[in-house]
Parts: C-alpha cells; structure tokens; sequence
C-alpha cells in the first residue's frame, strides 16, 4: 500500500511537472458589468489552456500568458462569457453583459452538474437569492410558486410544519409522495418528526435558508434515474455556498418581521349568540308540539355579568391570537484562494408565529472548505450544525386534530362569546375539564342544570401547557477527488446526517386534556443517525472534435437507524409541578420505536453529444433495499435532445434573429419509490404488549413477502427556447407519469381478523389487510416556463418571469374491483379513492339549499327523492308528499366533488429595478380544485357553539329567503356536522400575493468611504393579499397531513390559516 | 510518461476494486434483525414465551372496543337505557340510534373487527401449539408439557373463544329462541388466519355457533385447571369453574333454562352457605361496595378484565366514563 501511495505522489508531481512551460509575457486590466461596477471573482482563463486567473476585489486581473496564446475568456456567473483576442495587447479591459437567459447557468445533477445547454432531462433551478430573505422556517416553504411541476401547499399557519410538496402530482397512495431531499450530496431526513401531536417539528428547518447557493429539482425521469428506487416522487437537491476564488467577504443578513393573522372569520358577538341560540330553543319547542310532545325547552342563553356588572362579550381571538415578532440574523465569511476557498456562517432566527405560545428558534452554525491538495488532488468538507426549537398550542391543526376539544384554530369558533375567560375573581373559568358555562342554562334539562361546554378554556391550555420539540442536527461530508488523467476523475464521499430530538409536552391538572389524568407529561427521545458513502469515477472525452462523452460510474450506500423511546407520566403530586421530572402515581411506555434500514446501490450515467447538437443521456441505478422481501431492483431513465438552433441552416437562416435558440428533447424512464415504507414491513411478525401487569406475546403483523418497489414510468417531452436575441426564453414540457404497482392495503374479510396493530388499535386502518403491490395511477400535464425582460436600460430594468403547471391525475387501478378507499379527516370521512377519478375526490350529498316554504335543508337523494330536515320535528321526510324518508347517506347519495389536486398551478414573478432600487412582485396562484370546508359545516351547527354572523340570514317566517336553515336547537344535520353535503364544498381557485419586496442599494461610492462592499435595505410583505372565492380563512388549508395527505386533499376542518408577515431587513457585506 | 499512466491507471483500478470488495461484504445489512419484533419460528421455543401468548388472547379479549369496555355500553345503549345528549358520534350514537352507515368511527364496523381480532389470534395460537408440538415435546419444556400445561393453554384458549363469539352473537344476530337459532349467525372462524387466502365463508346459523360455544366451554370444562397455578390469578385467568359459570349464561341467552339449573348446581350448591363445591370457591361477597373496591378480587369475581395506567381501555372507552355522574373530559367531538 505504501508503495502505491508513493507512486501516486510521484505521479502527482509528474504531471505537475509536466504542465509546467514557459510564460513570458503579462497582460492585465479590468473587468466590470454592463452597469459600470467592478465584478470581484470573475473568471479569465487563456483559450485552449488551463492557465487562468481571478478578479480582485476591484475587478482587476493580473496574468503571464505564454506567447502562443491567441485569446482570453472572461467569465461569471450570471454573466455572458466573452472571447477577446490578445493580439499585442498587455492591458485588456471588457465589460460583462448581464445574462438573462440561464441557458448557461449550471445545473445540479444527481453526483455532478451540467449546463443548462446541455440538459435533456427536466430540471428545474431556483436560486438561494430568492428564498434567503423569506421568513420561512425551512427553506421549502419557501419554494412556493417558484418552479413549475412543483406544487407545495401550506396547510397550516403552525411554524415549521411540513409543507406538502407534489413533484408532478400525486405518485403514491400508501407510501409517501414527497420528494427525496438531497442536501449536498447526502439525503436528508424530512417530514414531521415529533413525537408530540400539536408540535410540527420538519427536520429541513435544521438548514439556514440563507446558506443555501441553489436548489435543484429533478423532474422526469432522466434526470431522477440517477436515484433510482427513492425518486418517483421527484428529487430536490440543495447546494449550500461555497467561497469564491479571489474574494474576500464578510456578509450579514438581519431581518425583523411581524405576523398577524388575516381573513378570521366573523363570529356571533354575545347579543346575538343569546339572540341566535334562544331563538332555536324555540323553534326548538314548536317542532316538539308540532308532534303532540312537550315543548319544555328551556330558553337557557343569558347574559353574564362581569364585576362592573356589563354583559361579558369575549372575543376569543384576543386570547389566541397575537402579532408575533421575529428576528433572523446570518453572518458569514467566505473568500478562496488559488488552493482553498471557504464559507462559514453561524445564523440566529428567533420567530414568534401569529399563534400564542407558538415559536420557532434556530442557532446554526456551516463551515464548507474546498481545497485543492495538490494539482488534481481536491479534498473538502460540508458541515452544518443546527439546534432548532419549536413550540407550538394544540391548535388542531396538526394531524390527527381536527376534532380536539382543545384546538386553537376551533375554539373560538365555537365557544361561546357570553362566557369570561376568567371569573371575576380572576381565576380560570372551567368546569370539570371545560369551560364554565356563565349563566347560560342547559336548554334540555328540566331541572335548570347549567349548559355542560365540553370544549376547553383555551386561556387554561395557553398558560399551562406546553407541547416542544428540540432537533439537535449534524448534517455534513467530506470528500476527496482526483483527477486521474486529463477527464478521468476518482470521486469519494463519506456523509452524515445525525438528528437528536427531544419531544416534550405538558397538560395540567385544572383543566383541559390532563383533567382526567390529573396532568400528564410526556418526554421523548428519538435518534435518527445515517451514514452514506459515495465513490464516483467520471471520465469526460472529447474525441474527434464533436464527440463528446461523459461517463459516470459509482457506488452508494446507505445506512439508517431511527430509535424513539418516551413515557407519559400522569397523575401530577401537585399542581406546582410542570414537567416530566417532577413526581406522578403512573408512567407508562410511550412513543418507542426502532428502525433500521440500508441501501446499496450501483449507478452509472453516460452523457454523449455530437457538435453540441445531438445530445443523448443514458442513467442506470441497481438498488438493493432491506425493507423488501425481493431486495434488488433495476431503475433507468434515457433521454435524447437536438439543438436545431446550433444547425448551420438555421444559423444562416431567417428565423435565426427571432428563434436563436430551440432544443427538442424527450425522455423516458422507470423509478421506484421506497419512501415511507416500513423498514420491517416485508416480515411476518409477533411483539410484546400487557395484560394488566403481565407481558404478552402476539402474532402482530401477517408482513408481505412479495412486497417490492412502486414503479414509476415517467415519459416526457419537451422543447426549450430562446427569442430575439434571448430577450424572451422559456420552455414548454408535456409529462406522463404512469405509477404502477401501487402499494395498497389488500382488504380481507374483517371476520379473519388479521392483525395490522396492537390490541387496542382496533380501528386502525392496517387491520384485516396486508399490503401488496396491486394498483396503478397517472399523472399528466404540461409546464411552461417563461422569462422576459421587456425593458433594459441603464437606469430602468424589468423582468417578468413566470410558471404554469397543469396537472390531471387519474386512479386506474385498485386492489379490488369496485373498491372505495376512504381517508378519514380523524372522525369524520370526507375523501374518497374510485378508479376513474383523481385520487381523493369529495364525496358529498347534494344540498338543493332551504326550502323556502318551511326553511328546511333540502337534499337530493339518488333515487329521486328530495329530502328534507327538521330536527326533533319529525327527521326526514320527502318534500314532494310529506311522509317520513330514509335519511340520506354520503355512500348511496352522495356525489363526487373534484379533483381536491389543483389542476393548474404556477408562480408569476416581476423584479423591477430603477437605479438603486429594486422592487419584487411575486404572485402564487393555483385552480381547478375543490375543497371540503368542514369548518363552515362547525360554524353553523345549531349545539351551543357559536355560529359565523350569516347565520343571521337564516330562514324565519319573516324571511323566508334566508341562505341558512331556520335555526333548530341540537341540530348538527342540518348545515354538515354529521352529514357531509355539498352545501360546505367550495371551488378552491386564489391567487396570492405571497411576496411584495422593496429594496435599496446603497450606492458603491458612497460606501467605499467606510470600507463597505454593499449594503441593501428592503422591506417585504409575506402573503401580502389573496384573491379567492372560497369563504374558509385560507384555501391553502389541508387538514390531513403526512400520508394522508396523499388520498385526504382538500379538506379544511378547524385548521388555523397562513399569517401574513411584514419584514424590514438588511444585507451588508465589508 | 505513457507507462506512468498504465500505472497510476493499474492503482486507480486496485483502489476501485479494493473499495467495491468491502462494498460486497455490507450485503448482510440488508437483513437488519428488528430488536423488538419477533420472527414466527421462535414463539413457541420457551415455556415462559407460550405464557406470553396466552396472556395475550385475553389481552385481545379485553381491549376497550370489545369486552374492555364498549360491549358492556353498547349492550346498555341498545336496551334504551340512555338518554342521547350530545348527538357525538364518538360515543355510542350509532349503536343508540341502530344506524349502520359506513363511517370512519363506526362502532358497528370496530366492535366487529375487535371480536374477530381476538378470534384468530386464538385460532393462531392454537393452530401454534399443534404444529410446535415437537418442540413443546422437548428441552426446555417439561416432560409433561403437552400433555398438562398445553392443554390447560387450549382450554383458555377455546373458552376465550367461546366468550369471544357468545358476545359478538349478541350485538349481530337474532337470539336464539327465534326461530330455534335457524337464523343467521356469524362466520365461525376455527382456523389461523395468517396470510391473504381464506376470505370466502358463509356465516352459520346462529344454532352452529352456540353449538361451537358449548363444544368449546365442554372442553374447557375437562380441561381447565381445577384451581390456577401458584402464582395465576383466579380472577384474571380462566379455571374450571371460569367456564362451568360461562357456560350457565350461554344456555341462559339459548333458553336452555334446564341446562341453566345443571350447570349452576356445579357451582351453587342448594343448601347454605352457598359456596361452590370444587375448584375457586366462589361465593357473593356479604358486602356489594367490597365486590368493586381494589383490588377487585373477591370470591364473587368469576373472571375480570385488570387494567393499569399502562394497559388502559382508551380514550372514551372506559365504563367510567359512561357511568359515573360528573363531567369529566371528551377528547373530540365531531
């Protein structure tokens, strides 16, 4: 081994040695951007040679160039490169235009980069400069709008929780349809994972927005085949920053921001609730005496009084809501030499959401160094360190919450507006674990019992409960490369990803969820440790002048363990105690889990193209995963492209002044998705449980021995383009992905009893069904990108860019014929899977509105009949003869709503610029879809709770028009409690102002006096405006997350919506 | 120069190889061993991990949605005993009101689901013990094994199964005194249910099904212990007199009121005091309040259901929370 290390550094200096040759002249001068400045970093090489320098801070370049050399190539990013010749020249001044096009920008690829130029597969780029200053929590909330075929919805105004993002629509239906994150080079851990249900914990929030260079998604097959069995839902590949060569920079970005919530809805204030609810006792009573009963009901809503003796009238958003204020500050340094370039940051953000008691801190720290050890020997490192903590209320909604007694986006909906927060004596008002009634009565009770509220007071749960979680991450590589021969290098990679979170959460004892546990803490930990090792050989050959090959071959594996293990204490010593270390009568286990899996693969890519016209790319990935039962699986993606615009003919052309560039490309492949499978899912399995205080043993899982990878047939074709001279550029995609081999639970007889769960968890949905690979889906659409700048002068600059996506999914197969697959929203089932339609469409009976005859809720049967409601009054019964009918049911009635996926979607951007300031317009919008608002169905549910102010149009003798049913005590049929109906299914189309920004730049000359490279100032407004139609807070809401998010779209049930955020900040560089 | 090359390619190739020969050795991660599942072949291989099992079917037995819980309420709830207050879909309505509509929280579909869950995991541990006879035949087991302390297991086993099927006839068939048990009855699941086959079976007649009953409480009867073992619980486990009682309420809800008298004489004696003769002396404790204070272990108890803060029925499942007077906490409404 000595020996072979001694060779190779013999080597080493021989080629070293070997390109040594005589320089004998020096030409020097500056480089400066159309605009007049400097451009520091700059890239001049001499043509034909590897010989080369950088630009100074000044823009200035000094350089021996040997006397054959015939010209200079200037280069940056994001400038055109330009050619001079020398001739006898020793001073060469260019100036550097501004580039707009990003047909020479780089891409990030699967292990390794190309030029957009080049590419024939889909790949869409966003720059770290458009999310850096977003005051997001995690750098793919930021991403919104900002790449075709990329849809990502918010669904809550909760920090940092996942948002759900759909590479190309929806590709999996029990598995998980979110894209692999790749953060330089190595895959990320992503998705919620806390173990606490209030608290979103995304571990992508580890990563400072503000590090991040560019982010890459990998769209179709080509480009995705390189990851293989984890990319059918697409891949989003993250570059962090790295120094650059002749640069010396010390940079800090600071913003403040202040969220506040918008579109609240409006709710009944005290009077009108009495008004309103006592008005329903009566009608109420007449329905009973309509029927030969007793109309003994109590009118039971009254005033309380507070201590000055005023009638309370709280507005419980005062409670809830607040403006957050938050602050985010990254400084680093950066700079490079010949040999070594580095980049280090530590970032600090502290945010405070719109939401009492909901924050999100993180402390980072990132050091990436790149050095060159020796002429074509590099070694390097990417480390990031962050500790990020997030707390949030139970505001139902997170997943499983939507019908908690205890969320913040549902109480003040429905508590009642007559009722203090606190008695007069200022103690907490409850009762038992609910709220205290005031003086409102039990309308049903014939002996003036107080009304029992069994919803919470949410004052007790903000002061005393507290639900974190604390991710401690390690995120980094090292990496050596040699450049073996001229084009052929050796690439080795060895990463980690370790994560450290601790879960917490407390309820006391006074009231709320811990009531009846008299308190209860829980604590957990879970340990998420991978290790992955890369080795790469890339051999790049020019032969015969046009033929172009690259060719990469290499290795990869992956290794992944994940273990959780908690306890929740409850039955709490005393209420003085409020955490977990404190003394309680119970413990019992909770939350532990243990996983471990491992990837081995081998993959291989080769890129050939002819003259730069002809381009072919070919990408293969065997994998071998330990989940499945048939562990190895084959992957490949191939693609061809033609640059028409680089033939002579067109060159000489008449188009060629309007179309100077035009590429055709087209691409098929397959993929696999592994994602969120069980690691043990492929085994047949018992496990332990108690029976009382002795251990048990039983048979828990029947496992899936022939379970295997989803495929994912992924076709596309495309056509890029550039106009007049690149003034206008864009592309136009069709795509087709084909899922086959969905992963579906197979239902079995529910009489086998076939065990998916503990004893206990009997309405889990893994009973009586075992997974297989049995159904398919599609997803079809179009992208189109464009980008123009429509003005261009010294002073004033505009550019416009913009995305359109279109997206039509279609079921084409189940695990049996006929089968409905239902996506419960927790107690309540909305979404419905059929072959034939988009995954998750509504189910709903339609409601033919009030009658206005009697002011009953009318709904159409599917046999013909028009039903009607009166509640307590009778039921159902058909408008047409009077007599009782059936009542209606979602399954026999009712009727699809959908698709709840936007069928269209897309970003439109617009950055002016008038001498020193920028301005920035971003608007997101999205259409076609539907959305179930569950809300609203809550909001006018005639129990105790509190209704929206239209509930004051209901249908009354004097108003026979109303657009609500007349108001019935206890009636939860009527407006969508208990039955789903199309009256509360809403089209979801908006568009959104996510971004306004204005910035100014401080002008260079000013600044050079105090040794200042730049300073920008700006001001922006996050999710500035929403024009909709839908009458929820925020069409953006999904109730259902994670998995369910897959087949439970559009479902909008007591989930608090996105805040609008103001930010001022600033960005100075010395 | 050229030679240089050949070698520093020659190296290249070597480190390559090198590399991908440890890449090879790694195949063995991609088996990783679960640290808390167990594989089926091992469950039957000591006499303390067959125990393990067989507390396990009572586990599946008591879990909140069955016997734990909501079979109790819900056979109150159909007996209009309760008045509906709240309309909450969580908490009975479905089975208050006799609707049978398919939604996600169904108690219908779940209490179905939770007899049949206890079901096959005792025709699972059955059809174990028979095909693991060999090695319940030898070391570490005891030499008289099969033919004792397996057979006691069995006897749990099938009179837990016959609890298990007498509860579920009550909520989804007709009793059987109409029509003589010729109506309907539930599909009489005997064997191990374990993979994707075997979901075609007809229901039986209510009078098959009682008949299962009783050959399953027959031979409980002859081969439950007379008494528990040391250190077994006489009112968390089944003996003798476990399935002589359950058979008295199964001829009871059969109109069999002459088997009723037969089978109540083993236990109750005709003259005082009124103690069963053999087995658990069972008897009625002089002070009904003592019956239900802790640790709920009277003579009078025949078999209950333990629960602790670790193995607790669930969230809206415990009989507390249906019958004791005060409010107290509902985690969701919909």
């Amino acid at each position: 081994m000595r020996g072979r290390i001694l060779l190779f550094l013999l080597m080493v200096f021989a080629v070293m040695a070997h390109d040594l040759q005589a320089q004998d002249r020096t030409v020097s001068g500056t480089v400066l951007g159309s605009d007049g400045t400097a451009i520091p970093g700059a890239t001049v090489i001499v043509k034909g040679t590897k010989l080369g320098a950088s630009t100074d801070p000044d823009g200035k370049f000094s350089l021996s160039v040997p006397t054959t050399a015939s010209a200079l190539v200037f280069s940056y990013v994001g400038y055109d490169s330009k050619e001079v010749a020398i001739g006898n020249q020793s001073t060469i001044n260019v100036s550097l235009k501004v580039n707009t096009t990003g047909l020479d920008e780089v891409v990030v690829v699967g292990y390794g980069t190309q030029a957009r130029r080049d590419l024939t597969g889909s790949v869409a780029s966003i720059s770290g400069k458009e999310i850096a200053t977003a005051p997001v929590q995690s750098f793919d909330q930021a991403l919104q709008g900002r790449a075709s075929g990329v849809n990502i919805t918010t669904p809550n105004g909760v920090l940092n929780n996942p948002p759900v993002v759909r590479v190309r629509g929806v590709n999996s239906i029990t598995l998980s349809s979110e894209p692999l994150y790749v953060i330089d080079g190595i895959p990320a851990f992503s998705g919620n994972s806390s173990a606490v249900g209030s608290v979103p914990n995304n571990p992508l929030g580890n990563v400072n927005p503000s590090d991040i260079e560019s982010i890459d998604v990998l769209k179709d097959a080509s480009a995705t085949a390189i990851y293989g069995s984890r990319a059918a839902g697409g891949v989003i590949l993250v570059t962090t920053k790295k120094g650059k060569k002749g640069q010396s920079r010390v940079s800090l970005d600071s913003w403040a921001g202040w969220s506040r919530p918008v579109r609240l809805f409006d709710v009944l204030n005290a009077e009108q609730y009495i008004g309103i609810k006592n008005e329903a006792v009566r009608n109420l009573n007449a329905n009973r005496i309509a029927l030969g009963q007793t109309g003994t009901n109590v009118e039971g809503f009254k005033p309380y009084l507070d201590a000055s003796g005023n009638p309370v009238d709280t507005d419980w958003y005062d409670y809830i809501y607040r403006t957050g204020f938050s602050t985010s500050n990254t400084l680093n340094f950066s700079g490079g030499t010949e040999k070594t370039s580095y980049y280090t940051s530590v970032g600090y953000t502290n945010q405070n959401g719109m939401l009492e008691e909901n924050e999100f801190r993180r402390i980072s720290a990132r050091l990436n160094l790149d050095h060159k050890l020796f002429r074509n020997v590099s070694i390097g490192t990417r480390v990031g360190y962050s500790n990020s903590r997030n707390q949030a209320p139970n505001s139902g909604s997170t997943a499983g919450g939507a019908f908690g007694t205890a969320g913040l986006g549902r109480l003040p909906l429905v508590l009642p507006p007559n009722v203090p927060a606190r008695n007069p004596d200022g103690t907490y008002n409850t009762s038992g674990a609910g709220i205290g009634p005031g003086s409102n009565l039990e309308p049903t009770s014939s002996t003036g019992a107080r009304l029992g509220i069994n919803y919470y007071n949410p004052l007790v749960d903000l002061e005393n409960n507290y639900f974190t979680s604390e991710g401690n991450e390690i995120q980094g590589s090292v990496y050596a490369s040699w450049e073996i021969v001229k084009g052929l290098t050796a690439r080795t990679s060895y990463g980690i990803n370790n994560i450290l979170f601790e879960d917490k959460s407390f309820n006391t004892p006074l009231a709320g969820d811990g009531f009846s546990t008299v308190g209860s803490a829980s604590n957990f930990n879970r340990v998420n440790m991978r290790w992955n090792w890369q080795n790469t050989v890339q051999y790049d050959r020019t032969l015969g002048e046009k033929h172009n090959v690259s060719l990469l071959v290499g290795n990869e594996q992956q290794h992944t363990q994940t273990e959780r293990w908690g306890a929740t204490r409850t039955g709490v010593a005393d209420a003085f105690l409020t955490n977990y270390q404190g003394t309680y009568t119970n413990i019992a286990a909770a939350g532990n889990f243990q996983g471990e899996n491992y990837l081995l693969s081998y993959f291989g890519r080769l890129n050939y193209d002819f003259g730069k016209k002809y381009l072919a790319s070919l990408n293969f990935r065997r994998d071998g995963y330990s989940a499945w039962a048939n562990k190895w699986g084959n992957f490949y993606g191939a693609s061809l492209g033609y640059i028409l615009s680089e033939e002579e003919f067109w060159k000489n052309g008449p188009l060629t002044s309007a179309v100077n560039f035009l590429k055709f490309t087209g691409s098929y492949g397959e993929v696999g998705n592994s994602q969120g499978v069980d690691d043990f899912a492929s085994l047949l399995t018992y496990e332990n449980n108690l029976y009382g205080d002795n251990a048990t043993l039983y048979f828990s899982n029947p496992g899936s021995p022939l379970l295997t990878w989803e495929t994912s047939k992924k076709s596309d074709l495309g056509l890029t383009f550039g106009l007049f001279g690149d003034r206008v550029t864009g592309d136009l995609t069709y795509y087709r992905n084909l899922v086959d081999g969905l992963i579906l639970r197979v239902p079995q007889a529910p009489s086998k009893g076939i065990p998916g769960a503990g004893p206990g968890d009997v309405g889990n949905v893994n009973n009586n069904s075992y997974l297989a690979n049995v159904g398919s889906m599609r997803n079809t659409g179009i992208e189109l990108n464009l980008r123009a700048s429509p003005v261009q002068t010294t002073n004033f600059t505009w550019t416009v860019s913009g995305n359109f996506t279109t997206l039509k999914n279609r079921v084409l197969s189940l695990a049996t014929e006929g089968q409905r697959i239902g996506t419960a929203t927790s107690l309540e089932t909305v979404n419905y899977t059929q072959v034939g339609r988009s995954v998750g469409e509504l189910l709903a009976v339609p409601s033919l509105g009030v009658n206005p005859a009697n002011g009953r809720r009318i709904i159409q049967k599917a046999d013909g009949t028009v039903a009607q409601y009166n509640h307590l009054g009778g039921g159902w019964t058909d408008r047409a003869t009077g007599l009782a009918t059936a009542a209606p049911n979602q399954l026999v009635d009712g009727v699809y709503y959908g698709p709840t996926l936007p069928t269209y979607y897309g970003g439109f951007d617009n950055t002016f610029r008038y001498r020193s300031f920028d301005l920035g317009v971003f608007i997101q919008y999205s259409g076609g879809n539907y959305i179930y608002n569950g809300t609203k169905a809550g909001l006018h549910d005639q129990r105790f709770w509190n209704n929206a102010v239209d509930i004051l149009d209901r249908w009354t003798e004097s108003n026979t028009s109303g657009s609500w049913p007349r108001v019935v005590y206890g009636d939860n049929v009527s407006n969508g409690s208990a039955l789903v109906m199309s009256n509360n299914v809403e089209k979801g189309d908006f568009a959104r102002l996510r971004n306004v920004a204005l910035g100014y730049s401080v002008k260079p000359s000013f600044l050079t006096t105090y040794n200042i490279a730049s300073l920008r100032i700006y001001a922006q407004v996050q999710n500035a405006a929403l024009i909709t139609g839908y009458s929820g807070i925020d069409p953006e809401i999904s109730t259902n997350s994670g998995t369910t998010a897959n087949t439970g779209a559009g479902v909008d049930r007591n989930s608090v919506g996105q805040a609008r955020t103001y930010t001022v900040g600033f960005n100075i560089g010395f | 120069m050229k030679s240089s090359i050949t070698k520093i390619l020659t190296t290249g190739l070597c480190a390559a190889t090198l590399a991908f020969g440890t890449f090879s050795c790694q195949n063995d991660l991609l088996d990783p061993v679960p640290t808390t599942l167990y594989p089926q072949d091992i469950v039957f291989d000591t006499p303390a991990r067959v125990l393990l099992q067989v507390n396990n079917l009572y586990a599946f037995v008591k879990v909140g949605t069955f016997l734990g819980g909501r079979v109790q309420v819900y056979g109150d709830v159909r007996a209009n005993d309760f008045l509906n207050m709240r309309n909450n879909g969580v908490t009975a309505l479905g089975v208050w009101n006799h609707t049978l509509t398919e939604q996600s929280q169904n108690d219908v579909v779940n209490t179905w689901a939770a007899g049949y869950l206890a079901i096959n995991q005792i025709n699972v541990f059955l059809a174990g013990l028979e095909t693991n006879a060999a090695k319940l035949g030898a070391t570490p087991f005891p030499a008289n094994y099969v033919t004792t302390t397996a057979v006691n297991y069995q006897a749990e086993a099938r009179l837990l199964r016959a609890l298990s099927y007498y509860s579920l006839l009550q909520l989804y068939a007709r009793p059987f005194i109409d029509g003589n048990g010729s109506k309907p009855g539930l599909p009489l699941r005997l064997k191990a249910e374990v993979d994707g086959t075997g979901n075609d079976l007809a229901r039986s007649s209510v009078a098959e099904v009682y008949a299962q009953i009783l050959a399953d409480l027959n031979f409980a009867e002859l081969n439950l212990p007379l008494t528990p073992a040391t250190g077994v619980s006489a009112v968390t486990r089944a003996h003798r007199n476990t399935a002589i009682a359950l058979k008295t309420r199964v001829y009871l809800s059969m109109g069999r009121y002459d088997d009723v008298i037969r089978e109540a004489n083993k236990l109750v004696p005709a003259t005082a005091p009124y103690v069963a003769p053999t087995g658990v002396r069972h008897a009625l404790n002089p002070s009904i309040a003592a019956v239900f204070a802790a640790p709920q272990e009277t003579s009078e108890s025949i078999l209950s259901f333990p629960f602790t803060a670790q193995n607790a029925p669930g969230t809206q499942n415990q009989l507390a929370f249906y019958y004791r007077p005060r409010p107290r906490a509902m985690a969701s409404t919909p």
